[in-house]
């Protein structure tokens, strides 16, 4: 769907109009989904911080601006990176590697997901922020400008940050001897 | 950015390689797409209900002070509409009550024309509805008009259909989702309303007994069985969808 066709549903749904809002739930909850339960890796939690992150857009329908500069699709990831770091700072229990779900199960491809395991280890690894940009970046396919308005930061700060986390990931790899392939 | 080498000769991972496979990597994940999202629609609609419910509870709690000044402003407001009322009334262009009463009609109607959500919708249908059945019941005992009657029938009825009818469409919804406690307040609205309509009908059967009201017999009677019909639908309605429940 093109962005005019997006913001006209936003516009719909901002008057209170429920059908336009469930058509932009279909259309972004899986990206959005996708990208929470890389950060929780539960997917319980990741349900409920995607209806949580879905709520919070509702109610923040009327104070959303749009940029020409960012598709809407930048706003909710921010809603949902907020809503994930909201989420971590709350949370008091400290996760055990054992409550960490085995994605491959819920992946849509499970098979193609196990021949990528080892760079998901890698990125389990990473700190919180690197893995994000690389996931918005690279995953997600945010460019810069609307990572740095995602993130809060610069488009200098988005590259260095881009920088450092890639320098990150490959020295985690190197490290479980996958450094080459 | 090129391949650099490692000690023993193998290439090293470049960026542009990291980030292509990052790019191919499959992070697709099955998740309950459709039940989330009608959890979250219900919430939403959940949400509107408890906002209504609060405004009309901040409606209610308005302090004396602000009672008294509004009281005071809406008093003064009164007497200008009804001296220049009366003014123009003598000079016969118009009689003042009918037209305050005619501007209520017609915010009333712009704000159910209005692309509100639901809850609220149904909030100013029941509050609309009340509205009517009180200016129904001072028309059948205070005005000399038969016309007044006449109309004031026909426009609470009518009222009351829609109110119905909207309210029972949300309920609907509601119990289709399974949220039993937002259908459980439009369950609520719909009693004040089969309430609303039972009073109403033994206002009139009073009416039709006392022959107080001649004129209007024949509107009164038609009234009664619409009133009556509409009070059957809203306890149908309430019927209906608890048992779905």
């Amino acid at each position: 769907m093109k962005e005019e066709q997006v913001q006209k549903l936003v516009q719909q749904a901002a008057r209170g109009n429920h059908e336009a809002f469930g058509r932009i739930y279909d259309l972004y909850a899986p990206q959005v989904f996708n990208f929470v339960l890389s950060r929780v890796r539960n997917k319980q939690q990741a349900e409920d911080i995607l209806q949580t992150v879905f709520l919070k857009a509702w109610n923040s329908l009327a104070k959303y601006q749009p940029n020409p500069k960012a598709k809407f699709s930048t706003w909710l990831f921010q809603i949902a990176n907020f809503t994930v770091i909201d989420y971590w700072r709350t949370k008091k229990e400290v996760v055990e590697l054992d409550k960490l779900e085995n994605l491959a199960e819920f992946a849509v491809e499970p098979k193609l997901y196990e021949n990528y395991d080892f760079l998901w280890q890698a990125f389990e690894e990473l700190p919180a922020d690197y893995a994000t940009i690389l996931h918005l970046r690279f995953i997600q396919d945010l460019d810069v400008s609307e990572c740095a308005q995602v993130l809060g930061k610069t488009h200098v700060g988005i590259r260095v940050m881009q920088h450092r986390a890639l320098k990150s990931l490959k020295k985690i790899l190197s490290k479980n001897g996958h450094d080459t392939f | 950015m090129t391949p650099s080498n490692s000690n023993n000769g193998r290439k090293k991972i470049s960026d542009e390689r990291l980030t292509s496979l990052l790019k191919k990597s499959p992070a697709s994940f099955k998740f309950n797409q459709k039940r989330i999202k009608e959890s979250l629609l219900g919430q939403i609609e959940e949400q509107q209900l408890n906002k209504a419910a609060e405004l009309i509870k901040e409606r209610t709690k308005v302090s004396f002070l602000k009672r008294h000044r509004l009281a005071t402003a809406f008093g003064t407001a009164i007497l200008v509409a009804a001296g220049s009322g009366a003014a123009l009334s003598q000079a016969g262009i118009y009689q003042p009550a009918s037209t305050i009463n005619a501007l209520g009609h017609v915010q009333e109607e712009v704000m159910l024309k209005l692309p509100l959500p639901a809850a609220q919708k149904a909030d100013i249908q029941m509050r609309v509805a009340e509205n009517r059945a009180r200016k129904l019941e001072q028309a059948l005992e205070q005005s000399e008009s038969p016309h007044t009657r006449t109309e004031a029938l026909h426009e609470s009825s009518e009222i009351m259909s829609q109110a119905i009818d909207q309210i029972s469409g949300s309920k609907q919804k509601q119990v289709e989702r399974g949220r039993s406690e937002a259908a459980d307040k439009y369950s609520t609205m719909l009693e004040r309303l089969a309430e609303l309509a039972n009073q109403q009908e033994q206002k009139v059967e009073e009416l039709i007994e006392s022959g107080v009201v001649t004129d209007n017999n024949a509107e009164l009677n038609n009234h009664l069985s619409k009133i009556k019909s509409l009070r059957l639908k809203a306890e149908a309605q309430i019927e209906l969808t608890s048992t779905e429940q």
